[in-house]
């Protein structure tokens, strides 16, 4: 008997059925005034990972959420229906110069319901950076470890067995050849049927996203959501948080003009994604005496190399990135010129049309061949030296925020060598014709040509095809408050009652795909947030504890 | 315009035939309404100063260096004129030319009988 994808379950809309209290958006209209334990702003993964914890604890929590709850049976495997409702700004963020195009969720489950399950530990290397340069002496390995672990056992991060698909076996195939080391990648997927949409909401519900996990666990036992409802401020009295101000929104995000939500807490976690915490944050005018908020903003810059092959690759069928090599991280100093991790990325036409270079015949001759097409990106690791400061979030004049993320030689250094050994890799694959994705890039018929070509290209914004899918930074956490905007627990280092739990908490780029990072880590802190704020002890995935 | 800079930027995608082209273009000029209605107001903003600066004669000669109007210019007019934004060394003319680019690109595979037409075989 085959199983199609209509009849399975969908959770959410079982979880409405139940009772499930989610209000505004088509939900119904927002109540004037809340009360409540904790609110916590946002749904992603950070904020997934604190809901559950908190309510676990017994503790009465509020969930306010920009974007619409959406569940697998919204999800049809459609770029035009995903990219609008499921990312930010319809997937047309963009730095302040538009250089880079930024990917970020907007939706319950936040960026976890539509990335690509590519779940990796924080890095040792990276733990060490912040142990020595932001005096974190907790953040190594033998302390995280078990909240990794936890998150890990939580939504079934484990080493996917199945083989991987044409795009990603051609990055394993070349690196072999040049005798790189490649390996495959954890994902956090339960029955996954390989269908590669990860990026347009997961049709079948596999991917253990936030979406599918600790949201309904949380909703199950009584939390409150919000929707297409944000966050404007923050109300800030006396050196505490006394709650916040929300309004409803449009799709596009333009506010309804309808009535808003004051939401009173005692307690509230911004757990809204790097750019839009340290924004809201700046919307509040809190306090930033060092200067550190909206700072340090990184974004893994990514470019990308296309190789066309003789045989059908298919980009957009089976899961979407399971090989990765950190050849070019591991064989240099982590402060040393910028390394790179590099993973094989899904390919869907309506983003690949946009992420491919050249108009007129150039960029027709490449898609006419899109189903040979073959992709390798490089995520440079910024963050960890003097010429890599990141980036900083500013306010438009409407209050939503942009993030300024200065380009520099540095960082083209780093670009260049990567098309160089994306291109390497992928000749040694088989490939007949690479194409860095440059706007100047052309098809090279053999590496020595690649190669020439990539070395004579003008590393130069514009030119070069730069995207970021990982934003993180922005309201650092560190042990002392002139490095810093939150403590080592993830409070607010001048706002007792104010906790940040997601990608903003990061000193440095992760040098990986971020989610686990922020799972393992919010882990820590919200366990010991509930512990504070309640005397009870929690754990992901097990039953509340009672009083 | 944009049914000027779609030509351009597809090329051969876009069919020859002057009826279906005509239909195939005025869907996708729906498209990219569609598309821009589901931007952030902000970004709506900056692309109506942009289509405004566009269609503007004067403004467009200035800008992109095209001296006839969109409609009655060649593909390869029109992509001369781009790749004049591109190869700008000023940033909001490399930013129009990407913006362009972008807008075109995804409205155009927004319909799947497009996607369907450079042998993508999805969704699974």
């Amino acid at each position: 008997m085959t199983i199609k994808i209509e009849d399975l379950s969908d959770p959410i809309a079982e979880g409405l059925a139940r009772g499930w209290k989610v209000m505004g958006g088509k939900r119904g209209p927002l109540p004037a005034m809340l009360d409540c334990d904790v609110a916590i702003v946002g749904t992603g993964a950070g904020a997934g990972i604190t809901a559950e914890l908190l309510t676990a604890a017994g503790l009465d929590v509020v969930l306010i959420e920009e974007g619409p709850l959406k569940s697998s049976r919204d999800f049809h495997q459609r770029e035009a229906e995903a990219y609008p409702t499921l990312y930010q700004e319809s997937l047309g963020r963009k730095t302040a110069d538009k250089a880079i195009n930024i990917l970020q969720g907007r939706c319950v489950g936040g960026s976890t319901t539509v990335n690509w399950t590519s779940s990796f530990r924080t890095p040792s290397a990276t733990l060490a950076w912040w142990r020595e340069h932001f005096a974190l002496p907790e953040m190594d390995d033998d302390t995280l470890g078990p909240w990794f672990l936890q998150a890990e056992q939580r939504l079934s991060i484990v080493p996917w067995l199945a083989a991987p698909n044409a795009n990603n076996d051609k990055l394993r195939l070349g690196a072999a050849r040049l005798g790189i080391p490649a390996a495959a990648i954890l994902r956090n997927v339960k029955g996954c049927w390989n269908l590669g949409s990860c990026g347009l909401g997961c049709p079948t519900n596999a991917k253990q996203s936030m979406l599918v996990t600790t949201i309904p666990t949380a909703l199950d036992r009584g939390a409150r959501l919000l929707i297409e409802t944000r966050v404007e401020r923050l109300q800030i009295e006396g050196g505490r948080v006394t709650g916040l101000l929300a309004v409803p929104v449009a799709p596009n995000s333009a506010a309804t003009g309808g009535a808003g939500v004051k939401v009173r807490a005692k307690h509230v976690v911004v757990a809204g994604g790097a750019i839009n915490t340290p924004a809201l944050l700046l919307r509040s005018a809190a306090p930033d005496p060092h200067q550190r908020l909206g700072r340090r903003t990184f974004l893994h810059p990514v470019v990308g190399s296309t190789a066309l092959f003789e045989e059908r690759i298919e980009g957009w069928h089976g899961a979407p990135q399971t090989i990765y090599t950190d050849h070019f991280l591991d064989t240099q100093p982590i402060d040393g010129p910028v390394g790179y991790k590099l993973e094989a990325p899904p390919l869907h036409p309506l983003m690949s049309s946009i992420a491919f270079t050249g108009i007129g015949p150039d960029l027709t001759a490449t898609l006419k061949r899109f189903p040979h097409t073959q992709a390798v990106l490089a995520l440079l690791r910024d963050g960890f030296h003097e010429q890599s400061q990141g980036g900083r979030v500013m306010l438009r004049d409407d209050g939503s925020p942009v993030l300024d993320y200065p380009l520099n030689d540095y960082l083209f250094d780093g670009m260049r060598r990567a098309l160089l050994s994306m291109a390497e890799i992928q000749f040694a694959a088989g490939a007949q014709t690479v194409i860095p994705l440059h706007e100047h890039g052309r098809p090279a018929a053999n590496w020595a040509e690649s190669k020439a070509q990539i070395n004579a290209l003008p590393m130069k914004p514009y030119l070069l095809r730069i995207l970021s899918a990982h934003v993180m930074g922005g309201c650092g956490i560190a042990g002392r408050p002139e490095l810093g905007v939150v403590r080592p627990d993830g409070r607010h280092w001048q706002l007792e009652n104010l906790s940040v739990h997601d990608g903003s908490l990061f000193p440095t780029s992760i040098g990986a795909n971020p989610q686990l990072s922020v799972y393992g880590l919010t882990a820590m802190l919200a366990t010991r947030l509930a512990r504070e704020l309640s005397g009870r002890d929690v754990r992901l995935g097990a039953a509340p504890t009672t009083g | 315009m944009f049914s000027a800079v779609a030509i351009a930027v597809l090329d051969d995608l876009v069919p020859t035939p002057p009826q279906t082209r005509l239909a195939a273009l005025a869907a996708h000029c729906d498209r990219l309404d569609a598309s821009i209605a589901g931007f952030t107001p902000a970004t709506q903003a900056e692309i109506a100063q942009l289509t405004a600066l566009l269609c503007t004669p004067p403004a467009r000669l200035a800008f992109t260096g095209l001296a006839t109007d969109w409609g009655q210019a060649s593909a390869d007019q029109v992509r001369q004129a781009l790749f004049g934004l591109r190869d700008s060394s000023l940033a909001l003319r490399q930013q129009s030319y990407g913006a362009l680019r972008e807008l075109t690109n995804g409205a155009w595979f927004a319909d799947p009988a497009n996607a369907s037409a450079i042998g993508y075989t999805g969704p699974t």
